[in-house]
């Protein structure tokens, strides 16, 4: 029989990401003003919103590639931020780093390893995989994307969507439970997002959790449970893509869908 | 045709100064450069303070400071000793600057993107930072190789046996100077040709293997630190 406790708990555990009222200043300016945002496991949540709202920061802060200035950020069961400070210690934080993959809008391959090499990395100096193992499973991974032809390039030989399939390759192959996407199409050419895209959408398919920041109004649309408008560093409205894309409320998404359609005309 | 050959009997002991005054600078300048670049403020403070000292004094001042200043009594420090110790400090500043532009010229993403993979220290600095910091703190360190090849001249000041000692010596006892010093430095010059010949060489082969777009795209990020 489940108690009451045992299902808050279970309530608890379902929950991939809890922020609650996150700020982030650097200096004097303002990014963040206070975020909340709970992402449940298995959930896919695209982040938009003009240039600068403070999106890049705000999903840099849920794996403290950035130290928020306030609030908590709770990750996969982890209190990583408690008000003020680092609620972790380093190995921790380390661990968890490992269990939450990150794409980033440059790609951020090593230059100086190959595609396998990119992916096997971290399985074997962070997971302690052997190199057989480990590059089997980047073997796998990297045809999964589409790249099974390209193992043996390095980065600079490879197009700017093949690159960020070897980055998504790489994430993965930490076998992560949340994948964060910053941005990840915006620095490619737009006839190569599709192959980046793709891969993205499948991996939502197969129920990975995700938050997505994204220029991409239509994919967003198309892939995620829930959609969140950032601007000036406040969420400003949150709710399923037919909520958001159909029916904005607020005057500043308003805006913001009809400045994004007049480009794309 | 005997001027040439007597000059060229100390090679060697030039090729021994510059080689070890080299090496100790390297020895001295990579824990400066990690001091340089470490979180903790007092450790960047000294290793900033060494860097203006060692730079800052004119080598032949420093030959000096080093030779007098172990000479206690009656002891005299053993001229080579000496000169290395003085050529080597002098390196050891120049040298960890040249390790800190290598490692700065390198993304800050690529730090960004290894940490997001929990690797591990060792990892991050040896695949991942090092490799692409190589190709620019080699440059330093060669440029800087072949000017301490040069400056090695100036311990013949405290009595070293070296090129530069003996076409002194040549010319004291009386041998036309103009041709002791041209021949001289024709020696100097051709050893500074080979050098950067031999760095070239081995430099071409280091980029071969990483891929020349990368490498120009490093230079260019350093070109554009030190306008900053």
């Amino acid at each position: 029989m489940k108690t009451s406790a045992d299902s808050a708990h279970g309530r608890n555990e379902a929950m991939a990401i809890r922020v609650q009222h996150m700020t982030k200043s650097y200096g004097n300016a303002e990014v963040l003003r206070g975020i909340d945002l709970e992402v449940r496991t298995g959930e896919v949540i695209s982040i938009i919103g003009p240039s600068g709202s403070g999106k890049s920061t705000l999903i840099r802060c849920l794996n403290l590639l950035e130290t928020p200035s306030g609030g908590t950020v709770e990750v996969l069961g982890s209190l990583l931020f408690d008000r003020d400070r680092i609620a972790v210690g380093k190995n921790e934080l380390r661990d968890f780093r490992s269990r939450a993959g990150m794409v980033f809008q440059s790609f951020n391959l090593f230059p100086n390893l190959t595609a396998l090499e990119n992916v096997s990395l971290g399985q074997i100096h962070t997971l302690g995989r052997g190199r057989a193992e480990a590059d089997a499973r980047s073997a796998e991974l990297l045809a999964r994307v589409g790249l099974a032809e390209r193992m043996d390039h390095r980065p600079a030989e490879l197009s700017g969507g093949q690159q960020q399939r070897v980055a998504i390759a790489r994430a993965l192959a930490m076998d992560p439970e949340v994948m964060l996407f910053d941005e990840p199409t915006s620095a490619i050419d737009p006839e190569l997002r599709v192959e980046v895209l793709q891969v993205m959408k499948q991996l939502a398919d197969d129920g990975m959790t995700m938050i997505v920041v994204t220029h991409e109004l239509r994919f967003a649309e198309r892939i995620s449970d829930r959609v969140v408008f950032v601007a000036d560093g406040c969420i400003v409205e949150s709710g399923t893509p037919a909520e958001l894309f159909g029916g904005a409320k607020s005057e500043r998404l308003r805006q913001f869908l009809a400045a994004v359609e007049e480009t794309e005309l | 045709m005997n001027i040439l050959w007597q000059l060229l009997q100390t090679v060697p002991s030039t090729m021994l100064l510059w080689a070890a005054a080299q090496v100790l600078g390297l020895v001295l300048a990579i824990p400066v450069a990690a001091a340089r670049m470490s979180r903790e403020r007092t450790l960047r403070w000294i290793a900033l303070l060494w860097i203006e000292v060692t730079r800052g004094i004119p080598t032949l001042v420093l030959l000096f400071i080093v030779y007098f200043g172990l000479s206690i009594n009656d002891f005299r420090p053993p001229a080579m000793t000496a000169a290395i110790l003085a050529l080597g400090l002098s390196s050891s500043g120049y040298l960890a600057e040249s390790i800190r532009a290598g490692f700065e010229a390198v993304p800050r993403q690529q730090t960004e993107a290894a940490m997001a993979l929990s690797l591990p220290l060792a990892t991050r600095l040896g695949r991942v930072l090092l490799p692409q910091a190589l190709p620019i703190i080699s440059e330093g360190v060669v440029s800087y190789a072949i000017h301490l090849f040069k400056e090695t001249a100036l311990a013949s000041l405290i009595g070293v046996i070296e090129v530069m000692a003996v076409a002194n010596y040549l010319v004291e006892r009386g041998v036309n100077g103009p041709t002791v010093f041209l021949f001289t430095g024709a020696i100097y010059l051709v050893g500074c040709l080979l050098l950067a010949w031999l760095a070239h060489l081995i430099g071409d082969s280091g980029s071969r293997k990483r891929g020349k777009t990368q490498r120009g795209a490093t230079i260019a990020a350093v070109k554009k630190v030190e306008v900053a």
